[in-house]
């Protein structure tokens, strides 16, 4: 009662006390919480491949009702696909051009009976001066609905297998020109079927869909499509280099880290079991179920592991989700597409690739057939767009997942340990503890609690810390123009490490045009490092929740390289201190093939990789170098 | 001490006495007017209300359980006037049907329920909450034509069938709105107040449909559910051409019983409800027949799915033009009919068993009140002196 | 020291902190505070449902009244075969309250008047009976009854089943009740059913207009002071049976037979269209079926399973069946004549009196003219249904009263209580004339039951749907009281803040 009337007649004061309190106890272990927190956010990230974090998938959209449907697709369709194959290898082996396959295609979609017409397109990059194709499309319109919705069988010229590195995809062709001909005997589809058969492997979908959706880019050259159907909903290509297969890679990673929703994963993952009899597994990694059975895959990764460990379930198990967390991480965070299904996430269509992992194993024409006809009988239940699943997620095997509540906090907490640093710094730059000489030792009274210190505030330069950054900003805009060009890519061997050099360079210049530091105003660097810090702090926990693995990856490589940025004693530990940021902020643009890469993406495929790599990843870094460039405060 | 407490405690047992002997009093009187000669139910005519409360292409099942409903009720003799079908979805006609035009309950697809002489009455979105109560309540508006009316009389035993998702004493209509079990009950009450229903047979086939019946409040009302609280109840098979499930396993039970039932059987409700094998329906079914005046044993299922009780012959007449009603047997002179509004000798009127009901308590009522109120008073001083004193 | 002690008076008194004005915190909470109070009687008045009084107190007296119609019947006492006496004695039998107050004599007031001298003269008040001793058991216009001596000492009998001819036997609850609910408008559907005409000897018209004309116009136009009927006709050339009749044997040749279960289910209705369902009113169906070729003849069964000789039975508020069987080797298509007719409508007429609820003479009773209906038959039917319909309206309105006691939130609208006070007026009126005309009883005693249904079913009764008090506080809770906590802890520390420096005013 006393407490209450307490409470109730003094809040100001009470409320402003225990703020106070609470923040100075913050303040005293400020280092071991950052470690802690360092330590939790690390310990998380290693610790998400582990099965106890996941859980099993299931289908939450009530109107899917996957594998319980019996295919029709039989012997008769399979003889038709290896008929149509047999043309695309002529077509293969008389080297024929883009518009020949086009028209080929064209006209055998016009004999099924099917609406159809070729799409030419330019696209010019810095990389590759001009990609010319002709991509050739289809639509089955449904026979008794109006046709406001779509779904979309894909298959591209060149199969995604190594990335795209030339291996086509005939036989994934031939499978969409079977089933064009094969679903227009029924007429059960409540949605239009449209088929595109693209050329090339990533640019000819984009072609095709700018034009589709209209939104075509400065750098593609294209026309209107001449035949247009409903709204795409979900979408499914067809991968399928080798000659046979024995089990199905499902793959969803899509452009700048977007995924389709999962209950079509788990569609594919329930009829690949039920209605095909393929075992589905995630990437073209062997499904976890076997990896005791034949852990050949797994060998050369745990080569470096001692023998008893390597028998162990449990370990090869973890080993084996972490290889495919590893997998999508790689893809996610370079915001590349794992297939031609990427480029579809951005119209908010669901879509996936299917891939058919070469082997001389049991399965064909028949098997894909069967799975495809199913999921298409599937995806034709749906009333609406998928929404009841999850949109962000990992999959860590094909039948387990993890919520996004899992594995975010692991990066939000090393954000958070940067900014209660960066925190830190700041109150450091601008209060200063003086100890007061004149107090006499004797006349301290134990009874104060509070000490004899004082604190004394100083200015903080902010306006040259921001200078700065400004600065390093703009060189990461320099870096980037300079890569976009192409003559860039023209010598890139000498551009490559010139550019690097360069950039390097530039900010050497700063420490001797930055004003002298008044006599009371903190040191640059810490007000530089603060900032620093908390805007890396902010990058990170914004980008977490678009792009998890970038934000993972800058949380590794920024989180304890920028938080143990000081200035150097010496000059020689300044440079080569400095020499290891420059390695690390800016050390990717050696490497061509990512460089080239990157870049491709961006200017096709509008991927922000490569901007966000030289115009956010490298100014940070190079501005906790300039930090060890200065000399610390006598 | 002891005192106030021995005094309570003698309070106490005498009001529960003569509670509970004012209600065995009650009981035997209310007994004798409801008693009728038990086994006929009395009732000229007979009405179904079929509703099916789930849209979609994945309830099939649903659409497929009413319609096999209005098969057997068609089958058993009740015309389409006296037939209200609900459905609120078209599964025939639907793009993804595979079998355009029909309906199939079984996945080896032997019988069309679609059929070609079907009639509902209300589809797609006129299948609302309201419009239900409107039906059962017949609170409608005078353009509403004849074919969407419950035309019941006193006289009427009425089949009421509702299959859909459900919940704890709730039932989704089109995935937007509920009816809840107190409405229905309302709905029937008011029913009985304007004598719109001799007997109503309720089934429903949801989940937690058990809970659906419990505020049943209204008498001659006989109610079974597909599962208890907390169940769900389950589909029975799928079909694989159609790709969707087909009937549900409660309502296929059910169908498969009625198969063995024709226009002149005999067989019971009791027979009925101890065929619900709950092993093989996965749910447990559940039964309430508090409300209902006979026994389960004599309430014939033709009672309410079609048959009409008796047919009077008329003898031959003579030839004779103008004559009237000539050679009426000695022992048949007299018409003996009831005025119908008054129900039967024994079983009156909702109003004239409110009378009764008033002479009831009248008489035998202030005996019994005096002792409640002494006890009620004497326990309220106790109360009062224990915490004064504390 | 100093600065310290003023930062505590500062941190102690809120109200001067400089940021703080207390004015201005007090006249924002009071804004709150008034928008809330001026919104609730908008809110209770747009949540609030119409639920307009009804009169019950008048409603439960009329519940209480109960409708009699007085039957004053004049007795021509001259003759010397009726011992007065015992007339008296038996009156008086008939008269014991136990007998009045049953169902039978419901609602009927029998005044017996002896005329026993023969130079007397009554005076003959319009609706009164008169019976007199003559030679034959005749019913006569204008209510009279002319009884011959034989039947003398059963005349207190007879009277009793002209007049109050609906009485319930012991037997009558095991059989099913027949007469339909009194209607105002009733559609007649009349019937020919061939079972099947592609096998020959089909009939393929009736002469139904004048049969009907001859036969069944009389008493309809007698009955129209009850009902309005409207007639419907129809020849079907295919309307099989949902069964298969039992074969028997008669005499050397083999026939069809219905047993009385076949006969509950003769009527197919899954495949026979009987009426059309243009308007609302009730229909009455007589089925004239005519069994094919190979099914005939088809006689009814008896319970032991000989034919019986009737060839028409009723089905309970339904309609009749007729059968008809051709005889021999007749030509293929027939068409019914009037005369070929005659049997079927005088069945139908005699199943329609039934059902409509009209008492048969008793036997041994001629009608004199030519009226297909006597006044006496007529008069018990307009009674009968005055009084089901008065009973019905009072208890319509009382159910409408005790449902809107019952259920809360079931709106009660201007047109329902203009219709309930009008249903009230016409009732009062049944009560004024009921002495002496049924027929204008009947009238309104009619008008105040459809007054009072079409209260009762007025759509604007819907009640809302159940919202029990856990939903109203579920809907109710997230919106309301995330916004009152603080208003309310506030107010209660202004008010704390305020009674406190009352109290400080008050010490210095």
């Amino acid at each position: 009662m006393e407490r209450i009337r307490a409470f109730l007649k003094r809040p100001s004061a009470a409320r402003v006390q225990r703020r106070k309190a609470f923040a100075s106890q913050i303040h005293r272990r400020l280092s071991s919480l950052i470690a802690a927190l360092f330590a939790v956010g690390f310990t998380w990230m290693i610790v998400i491949p582990h099965p106890s974090l996941s859980q099993r998938t299931y289908i939450d959209e009530n109107a899917l009702q996957p594998g319980q449907v019996n295919p029709y697709w039989n012997w008769v369709d399979v003889h038709r696909a290896d008929q149509y194959l047999y043309q695309l290898e002529a077509l293969r082996d008389a080297n024929s051009t883009s518009e020949e396959r086009a028209g080929f295609f064209q006209s055998e979609f016009r004999k099924l009976g099917l609406v159809s017409s070729t799409q030419n397109y330019e696209i010019s990059t810095s990389s590759v001066p001009m990609i010319r194709g002709s991509n050739a499309y289809a639509i089955l319109s449904s026979p008794r609905a109006s046709g406001t919705e779509a779904l979309l069988i894909s298959a591209s010229w060149i199969s995604r297998q190594g990335e795209g590195d030339g291996t086509l995809n005939l036989r994934g062709i031939a499978t969409v020109l079977s089933l064009a001909g094969f679903l227009k005997g029924y007429s059960l589809w409540a949605k239009d079927i449209i088929f595109v058969i693209s050329d090339g492997h990533l640019e000819g979908m984009h072609a095709w869909l700018s034009a589709y959706h209209g939104v075509v880019q400065s750098n593609l050259k294209t026309d209107s499509l001449q035949y247009s159907s409903g709204v795409i909903w979900t979408a499914l290509n067809i991968d399928y280099p080798g000659h046979s297969f024995s089990r199905i890679g499902i793959f969803h990673e899509g452009l700048n880290g977007r995924l389709p929703n999962q209950d079509f994963l788990n569609c594919l993952q329930v009829i690949g079991h039920v209605t095909g009899g393929v075992p589905v597994s995630v990437y073209d990694y062997m499904d976890s179920s076997q990896i005791a059975h034949r852990p050949n895959d797994l060998d050369d990764i745990l080569a470096w592991i001692p023998a008893f460990l390597r028998e162990n379930y449990d370990v090869r198990e973890y080993v084996y989700r972490a290889r495919n967390v590893a997998r999508f991480v790689s893809y996610q965070a370079r915001g590349k597409a794992s297939g031609l299904h990427g480029l579809l996430h951005q119209f908010r269509i669901d879509a996936i690739t299917i891939f058919a992992v070469p082997a001389s194993g049991p399965h064909g024409f028949h098997a894909l057939g069967r799975i495809i006809e199913s999921s298409l009988r599937t995806m034709n239940n749906l009333l609406e767009r998928l929404h009841a699943s999850f949109f962000f997620y990992i999959l860590t095997s094909s039948t387990t997942f993890m919520k996004i509540g899992m594995f975010l906090p692991s990066t939000v907490i090393v954000s958070v340990a940067m900014i209660f640093r960066g925190l830190g710094e700041w109150v450091d730059a601008g209060w200063v503890l003086v100890v007061d000489p004149s107090t006499d030792s004797s006349k301290v009274d134990p009874i104060i609690t509070s000490p004899p210190e004082n604190w004394v505030s100083r200015r903080r330069p902010v306006l040259p810390a921001l200078a700065l950054m400004t600065f390093t900003h703009f060189i990461g805009i320099l870096l980037f123009f300079s890569i976009t060009n192409p003559l860039f890519f023209e010598n890139q061997k000498v551009y490559g490490p010139l550019v690097f050099a360069i950039a390097c360079l530039l900010p050497l210049i700063t420490p001797h045009i930055s004003p002298s530091t008044a006599n009371n105003a903190a040191m640059l660097t810490s007000v530089l490092k603060a900032l620093n810090l908390c805007f890396a702090s902010t990058v990170i926990s914004i980008t977490c929740v678009l792009n998890f693995s970038l934000a993972t990856m800058v949380a590794v490589l920024l989180g304890i390289p920028l938080i143990i940025a000081a200035p150097s004693s010496t000059v020689a530990t300044g440079c080569l201190k400095y020499a290891a940021y420059c390695l690390l902020a800016l050390g990717w643009v050696l490497v061509a093939p990512i460089t080239r890469d990157a870049i491709w993406n961006w200017e096709v495929l509008g991927v922000w990789f490569a901007p966000f790599m030289c115009i956010v990843f490298a100014p940070l870094v190079l501005q906790a170098g300039v930090i060890s460039l200065y000399r610390p405060l006598e | 001490m002891l005192f106030p407490t021995y005094l309570s405690f003698l309070c106490l047992t005498s009001w529960i006495l003569t509670t509970v002997a004012t209600n065995a009093s009650q009981d035997g009187k209310v007994r004798e007017f409801f008693g009728r000669h038990d086994g006929t139910s009395g009732h000229t005519n007979n009405w179904a209300v079929l509703v099916c409360a789930s849209r979609y292409w994945f309830n099939y099942r649903h659409m497929a359980n009413a319609l096999g409903m209005y098969r057997t009720v068609k089958r058993l003799g009740i015309p389409d006037s006296n037939i209200i079908l609900m459905l609120a979805d078209d599964v025939a006609c639907n793009t993804r049907n595979k079998f355009p035009g029909s309906v199939y309950a079984n996945s080896g697809r032997n019988l069309d329920l679609y059929g070609d002489n079907i009639e509902v009455d209300y589809r797609g979105y006129e299948v609302t909450v309201e419009n239900f109560i409107r039906v059962l309540t017949g609170r409608m508006d005078a353009s509403v034509p004849r074919s969407k009316r419950l035309l019941t009389d006193d006289r009427s035993n009425i089949f009421v069938y509702m299959t859909g998702h459900g919940g704890n004493e709730f039932l989704k209509f089109q995935d937007n709105e509920e009816i809840s079990a107190f409405d229905i009950a309302d709905a029937f009450e008011q029913m009985w107040q304007k004598k719109r229903y001799n007997e109503i047979f309720f089934m429903i086939d949801t989940c937690q449909a058990n809970t659906m019946y419990s505020q049943f409040y209204s008498p001659n009302i006989l109610a079974t559910g597909s599962s208890e609280i907390g169940e769900n109840s389950y589909s029975y098979e799928n079909d694989n051409d159609i790709g969707v499930a087909v009937i549900d396993s409660y309502t296929h039970y059910i169908l498969q019983f009625m198969e063995g039932i024709n226009k002149t059987s005999q067989t019971t409700m009791h027979d009925l409800f101890a065929s619900y094998d709950p092993s093989k329906i996965h749910s447990h079914p559940g039964v309430r027949a508090d409300l209902f005046h006979r026994t389960l044993d004599k309430a014939l299922i033709t009672d309410f799915f079609g048959g009409v009780s008796q047919a009077e012959i008329f003898p031959p007449e003579d030839a004779y033009p103008g004559m009237q009603s000539p050679s009426v047997k000695p022992g048949d002179t007299m018409i003996d009919s009831r005025i119908p509004s008054t129900n039967g000798s024994q079983l009156s009127s909702p109003t004239t068993q409110g009378r009764m009901f008033t002479t009831l308590e009248m008489d035998s009522s202030w005996p019994i009140s005096l002792r409640k109120w002494g006890s009620m008073t004497l326990v309220g001083m106790l109360v009062a002196w224990v915490s004064l004193k504390s | 020291m100093e600065t310290q002690q003023q930062d505590e008076t500062v941190l102690r008194e809120p109200s001067k902190l400089s940021f703080e004005s207390q004015r201005t915190r007090r006249s924002i909470l009071a804004s709150y505070w008034i928008v809330i109070f001026l919104a609730l009687p908008f809110w209770w008045h747009t949540t609030s449902i119409e639920r307009l009084s009804l009169p019950s107190a008048r409603v439960r007296a009329q519940v209480e009244k109960e409708l009699a119609f007085p039957v004053t019947i004049d007795l021509d006492a001259t003759n010397s075969s009726l011992d007065i006496q015992s007339l008296k004695n038996d009156f008086r039998q008939l008269q014991k309250p136990v007998l009045l107050s049953s169902q039978r004599w419901k609602g009927i007031d029998m005044q017996l008047r002896l005329k026993e001298d023969r130079g007397t003269q009554v005076v003959p008040i319009p609706g009164t009976y008169s019976v007199a001793v003559g030679k034959a058991g005749a019913l006569g216009p204008k209510r009279q009854l002319t009884i011959s001596e034989n039947d003398v000492p059963s005349l207190l009998e007879i009277l009793s089943r002209l007049v109050a001819p609906y009485h319930t036997s012991v037997d009558s609850d095991l059989r099913e009740q027949r007469v339909v609910q009194y209607a105002a408008r009733y559609r007649l559907a009349f019937s020919l059913l061939n079972e099947d005409a592609s096998l020959g000897q089909t009939i393929t018209g009736w002469d139904v207009d004048n049969a009907i004309a001859e036969y069944l116009s009389p008493t309809l136009s007698s009955l129209s002071v009850l009902h309005n009927f409207t007639i419907e006709s129809q020849v079907q050339l295919h309307a099989p049976l949902a069964f298969a009749p039992q074969p028997v044997t008669v005499g050397n040749d083999s026939a069809h037979g219905l047993s009385q279960e076949d006969l509950t289910v003769f009527i197919n209705s899954a495949h026979w269209t009987l009426s059309s369902s243009v308007s609302n009113d009730p229909v009455l169906h007589f089925v004239l079926f005519v069994p094919s070729s190979t099914q005939k003849p088809l006689y009814i069964l008896d319970d032991f399973g000989s034919p019986t000789d009737s060839s028409s039975f009723l089905l309970p508020q339904w309609g009749g069946v007729f059968i008809l069987n051709i005889a021999g080797e007749a030509a293929d298509k027939l068409s019914l004549s009037r005369s070929h007719l005659q049997p079927v409508f005088s069945a139908f007429r005699h199943q329609l009196l039934a059902l409509l609820g009209v008492p048969p003479i008793p036997a041994g009773m001629n009608l004199v003219d030519d009226d297909p209906l006597s006044d006496w038959q007529l008069d018990a039917v307009l009674r009968r249904r005055a009084l089901e319909a008065t009973q019905g309206a009072q208890e319509t309105l009382y159910s409408i009263v005790k449902l809107v006691e019952q259920i809360d939130n079931m709106p009660v609208g201007q047109h329902v209580k203009g219709d309930v006070q009008d249903a009230l007026t016409a009732l009062e009126q049944v009560y004024k004339v009921s002495p002496s005309s049924p027929t204008l009883a009947l009238r309104w005693s009619s008008e105040a039951f459809s007054l009072a249904s079409r209260a009762f079913f007025n759509p604007g009764m819907l009640a809302l749907l159940y919202f029990p008090a856990e939903h109203k506080y579920a809907v109710y809770t997230p919106l309301f009281a995330s916004i009152t906590f603080p208003l309310v802890v506030a107010l209660g520390r202004e008010i704390l803040a305020w009674w406190r420096d009352r109290r400080q005013q008050s010490r210095r």
